[in-house]
């Protein structure tokens, strides 16, 4: 799968969970910049992903996961 | 690039540190206190390599941490591990470092089942994350008096309070009641042979059946600690706890010799609480007497139960101003679902500890 692929898969995803309907995704976006991005909804992102893509993140990849970037650069691995 | 590190700390390592004074890359009361340490080294069902706390540094500041005690349990008969403490630092919240803490610390556990008894919601939230199933129990908590008497209701709830609670010290129907039965009381500081047969035989509706040894490991070395001046305790651990008195009575109600009732009181500053709870259905009203009796004896501000019997009897007699029921939360593995539906007890998990 492809990085343009994944973002195409993910947007939904994560205007859902950060409840912004307009939100388009770039690799930079973090919790440092997207105010809705909370612990919980953090977490109800990466369950979502998990679910769309069929994956299962390990906790040390867990901890990697800082930005919108790593997020399609693990889903891309997996 | 920001710095962080991640530390698994073992029951070695604990003991390292309390017992042996080594300091250990970063452990310190800041991520456990060294009562809860010191419980956990004398927990029956460790290793020495068994991973107990973990914990997350960033740039070398403790971000998040958490810690589980393990257990063989009776009922369901499996080693378990309840989860008891979770701690993210407010300014690292979004970054999923408390489902990391957590998360890395299950992983350990392989296919160990792990359990959260009265968790808060972010552990809730992480641990549903991670595949556990959740629900609720019911707490019944009992208070005397509202403790607010800046304003003028607190005022008059305080008076009343008084009231109440000379009228029940003087409760003639009570004391008659209580004369009436003719129970006899034991006490014990430990759960003998005898008093787990009891618990044994009188658990069947019950969701844990914890091990004898269990359950004397708790009575020893609970994770509060007693200190007389309170106020100017210094602490730098949110769970850490100490309180004024905390005292545990195993009680056990008798008839002629007979034994009908075996329960385990926590006599604190703060509260009785009720934890175990087993009694012979013929005789409920004489154990049921017989915890009346404690909490017109003890006069704690405050008194808690799961058990609903124990709440309802309590109600009636009208024995304290203010009741209220709460519903913590309870996690446990979906292979575990019809556990959600028994009767939680006072000292499941690691409510007989704190």
């Amino acid at each position: 799968m492809n990085r343009d692929e994944i973002i195409v898969r993910l947007t939904p995803i994560a205007q859902n969970d950060f409840e912004k309907q307009d939100m388009i995704l770039s690799d930079e976006q973090s919790s440092e910049t997207v105010d809705t991005w909370t612990s919980f909804a953090f977490m109800r992102f990466l369950s979502d992903i998990e679910k769309e893509f069929g994956i299962k993140f390990k906790m040390m990849e867990v901890l990697s996961l800082k930005t919108i970037g790593d997020i399609v650069e693990a889903i891309a691995k997996h | 690039m920001i710095m962080e590190e991640y530390r698994l700390y073992t029951i070695k390592d604990l003991k390292d540190w309390i017992l042996d004074g080594r300091s250990n890359e970063g452990l310190s009361k800041s991520i456990i206190t060294s009562t809860r340490a010191y419980s956990f080294i004398n927990n029956p069902y460790v290793t020495d390599e068994m991973p107990v706390v973990s914990a997350l540094f960033v740039e070398g500041e403790l971000a998040a941490y958490t810690a589980a005690f393990p257990e063989r349990l009776r009922k369901p008969n499996c080693l378990t591990h309840w989860f008891n403490s979770l701690f993210v630092d407010p300014k690292y919240e979004g970054k999923g470092y408390g489902m990391f803490v957590l998360g890395s610390l299950m992983e350990c556990y392989g296919n160990d089942p792990v359990f959260d008894l009265d968790a808060v919601d972010t552990s809730v939230q992480i641990l549903a994350y991670l595949g556990l199933q959740s629900t609720s129990f019911t707490q019944y908590d009992f208070r005397n008096k509202n403790i607010n008497r800046n304003s003028w209701k607190g005022e008059v709830a305080f008076y009343f309070d008084r009231i109440l609670r000379a009228r029940r010290s003087k409760s003639r129907f009570l004391e008659k009641s209580i004369k009436g039965s003719s129970y006899t009381l034991e006490y014990d500081d430990f759960v003998d042979a005898e008093a787990y047969e009891f618990i044994i035989t009188h658990s069947k509706g019950d969701a844990f059946l914890r091990e004898r040894e269990a359950l004397n490991w708790m009575l020893r070395f609970p994770f509060v600690h007693e200190a007389p001046i309170k106020e100017r305790v210094r602490s730098s651990n949110l769970f850490s706890s100490a309180k004024t008195k905390q005292r545990y009575f195993v009680v056990k109600v008798l008839v002629k010799s007979e034994l009908i009732g075996v329960y385990v009181l926590c006599d604190s500053s703060t509260r009785l609480s009720l934890l175990g709870f087993y009694y012979e259905p013929n005789y409920l009203d004489e154990v049921l007497y017989s915890i009346v009796q404690h909490i017109m004896r003890l006069d704690n501000p405050s008194f808690s139960t799961t058990d609903k019997n124990v709440a309802d009897f309590i109600r009636k007699k009208r024995l304290f101003l203010i009741d209220k029921d709460t519903r913590p939360s309870f996690c446990y593995p979906k292979e575990f679902n019809g556990i959600n539906k028994k009767q939680i007890q006072g000292w499941d998990g690691d409510m007989f500890l704190n």
